[in-house]
């Protein structure tokens, strides 16, 4: 094993990391009508714009964004300079060490090895140059022949211009590293209100290939009725040809006090009483409690060292309730750009025989297709701390780089002794974000279920499509180009008294990414790709090979 | 809008014909000349009127020391050249506008895109 490294994500990698999306009714960047940046969980636009503007003040501030400013002759003594330039008509002299004593302004004639700062520079304007006084290395000059003094001061309207056009430029920037990493993403689902449109997330993220369509379970946190009607819209925004076979509303009426989310076999939960772990580390044994106590800003991305490991594994521990046979394990998480572009980068790498490579994992089964892409840490495995040792207990789906997701698992605590259930998350290094994780060991609440399907669906040129959606068969809405939308409705039911409401999409579907990537594949290293953690040590290779170039390009 | 202007220091006879009027500095005080000459080391200026519109495009100024170097009789000024320290004027920095006009031109085409979006 090679010296541990530590480094530290680079800036663009987090600017990819931390974009997302939501929507609001007219368009501001992309082709897309609906389209619109806008804010990070972290840092909002107008955020990062101030801080853009901040730092682009300071960073003028020291290096040297100023203009020559004239200062009253009376100021001269209380100005602070150290450096000084007396120009006389036909001479000029550079000067430090001075002083003003009676009238008089006198000082050393220097001529300092390193170019003194500008803020520390004054001009002295002399006429004429017969009062100038030299006798050795002193010079002295009466201050009435000073005619100007001039300073260097921070051009304000410089600096307005300057940090108003970084604040733009960063802008731009994190626009278009948003475009290039769109690169592989899924369909995106919008919510309605009666004043917004908003992002929710992406549709069942990772079913590449047509034997892993799955089922997808989706919170629309947004959604409200307008004139008794749930309105959402699929887009495709990114190129790849997108089949969705189902999309029907799941709306359950349930207690104020709980939460409902459903796993990805289906089954609903009603989520009342979380536990946080009372430890949190990560693979090299860091607490990253903070990161996953709550729902916020903090949230936890792989450390990256130039070492072996491949795999990220955080490490949880609950305090058990005595007697508790089952718990759900919930978590709030989204998968890296960084995963996205990597995978982009696999699928370029089968250049002129892509299209081979397409139609051969769609021959490939379900089984072979999943595993090899939890061999390679895609999926968040879970594994379980039990009696017989530590056991792989099941996974959770990627849920896309658009917005978090909270998702759940039930874990059987049969094989589990104790007061502690310790459970362990792994992926590969980098591909997983995480923001929470907590447990509830409580049984479900009573709630009311209602499935909900379309009245009525249009694609963007208005064509009844509703038909393809309503139910799990053969027919799929295929949106092959970016633009096309179809936008659903359905009919909300009337909710019940006393009962808060949880709205769920549930989908299905898969897609296919649509690469451009010509030349000669490098079939040796596709080939090694099946061996399990190879796509894993090939991004984490390509990481320290850029890492390492920015680190020479510094030197 | 206006363009960037930068301040350019030239001798005395390099000031730019165009610059008709100067301005001469000395001490707290100042006079505008609206037309000038130099001859044998003395520089001539007739005071303009106190109504005058000075632009920065048209004007130069001169700093004086001493402040006794200029003499005032009736609406004529003199000056010795050997006591003009500085001679001076603004001028417009084309690569400066442009690229300014450049960068307030995305600045507010931002603006507009949040503002209309």
């Amino acid at each position: 094993m090679g010296r541990s490294t530590l480094y530290p994500v680079p800036v663009y990698l987090l600017m990819i990391h931390a974009c997302r999306f939501h929507t609001r009714e007219k368009s501001m960047i992309t082709t897309r009508s609906t389209l619109k940046l806008s804010t990070m969980k972290n840092f909002s636009i107008v955020q990062k714009i101030v801080a853009s503007v901040l730092s682009a003040l300071l960073i003028i501030q020291f290096s040297g964004c100023r203009t020559l400013a004239p200062l009253p002759r009376n100021d001269i003594q209380y100005s602070e300079k150290n450096h000084y330039y007396i120009h006389g008509t036909n001479s000029s002299f550079e000067v430090s060490g001075t002083t003003i004593d009676n009238g008089i302004f006198t000082g050393i004639v220097s001529h300092p090895a390193t170019k003194p700062a500008k803020g520390q520079l004054m001009h002295l304007y002399v006429a004429p140059d017969s009062v100038i006084k030299i006798d050795g290395q002193v010079i002295s000059v009466p201050v009435s022949n000073i005619a100007k003094a001039e300073i260097y001061k921070v051009d304000a309207g410089k600096v307005v211009a300057i940090a108003a056009g970084t604040a733009t430029g960063a802008f731009w920037t994190y626009i278009i590293i948003v475009l290039i990493t769109k690169g592989i993403s899924c369909p995106y689902v919008y919510s309605e209100s009666a004043t917004d449109v908003t992002l929710e997330g992406e549709l069942y993220s990772g079913a590449t290939a047509t034997p892993i369509e799955r089922d997808d379970y989706i919170n629309l946190k947004a959604i409200s009725p307008v004139d008794d009607q749930y309105k959402i819209r699929i887009t495709n925004e990114v190129h790849e040809i997108q089949n969705t076979n189902l999309a029907e509303l799941l709306v359950f009426d349930h207690p104020a006090d709980a939460e409902v989310l459903v796993d990805k076999y289906g089954v609903a939960h009603s989520i009342s009483d979380m536990a946080q772990p009372v430890s949190a580390t990560d693979t090299y044994g860091k607490s990253i409690l903070a990161e996953l106590k709550d729902c916020d800003t903090k949230m936890h991305i792989s450390e990256i060292r130039n070492d072996a490991l491949l795999f990220d594994t955080i490490s949880l521990s609950f305090e058990r309730p005595a007697h508790s046979a089952q718990a759900r394990l919930v978590i709030s998480a989204k998968n890296t750009m960084w995963l996205d572009y990597m995978f982009a980068r696999l699928s370029d790498m089968f250049g002129s025989r892509y299209d081979e490579w397409v139609k051969m994992r769609n021959r490939r089964s379900r089984e072979d297709l999943l595993q090899w892409s939890l061999d390679q840490g895609i999926p968040l495995a879970v594994y379980l701390e039990t009696n017989s040792g530590l056991k792989f207990v099941d996974y959770y789906n990627v849920p896309g780089p658009a917005r978090y997701k909270k998702d759940v698992l039930q874990l059987d605590l049969s094989g589990v002794s104790g007061d502690r259930v310790n459970v362990k998350l792994v992926s590969g290094v980098m591909f997983w974000d995480l923001d929470y994780a907590g447990m509830d060991f409580t049984d479900d609440k009573d709630m009311a279920k209602t499935v909900v399907s379309m009245t009525c669906a249009a694609d963007e040129t208005g064509k009844e499509v509703s038909h393809l959606l309503r139910y799990d068969d053969d027919k799929y809405l295929v949106q092959p180009l970016i633009n096309n939308e179809a936008r659903l409705t359905y009919k909300a039911p009337p909710a019940l008294p006393g009962t808060e409401r949880t709205v769920i999409l549930h989908s299905k579907g898969n897609y296919e990414p649509i690469r451009t990537a010509t030349g000669k594949p490098d079939m040796k290293l596709l080939i090694s790709m099946r061996q399990p953690g190879m796509f894993t040590r090939f991004t984490k290779d390509h990481f320290l090979k850029y890492y390492a170039g920015v680190n020479n390009m510094r030197n | 809008m206006m363009g960037c202007y930068s301040l350019k220091s030239v001798p005395v006879s390099g000031i730019p014909a165009e610059r008709q009027i100067l301005i001469v500095h000395a001490d707290d005080n100042f006079w505008t000349l609206d037309s000038y000459s130099v001859s044998e080391g003395i520089l001539t200026g007739h005071i303009a009127p106190g109504d005058l519109k000075v632009k920065t495009g048209k004007s130069a100024h001169l700093y004086v020391a001493p402040s006794t170097a200029v003499k005032v009789e009736g609406e004529t000024v003199t000056v010795p050249t050997a006591n003009i320290a500085k001679a001076d004027y603004m001028a417009i920095k084309m690569e400066d506008t442009l690229g300014f006009g450049a960068i307030w031109a995305g600045v507010l085409f931002t603006l507009f895109l949040f503002i209309f979006s």
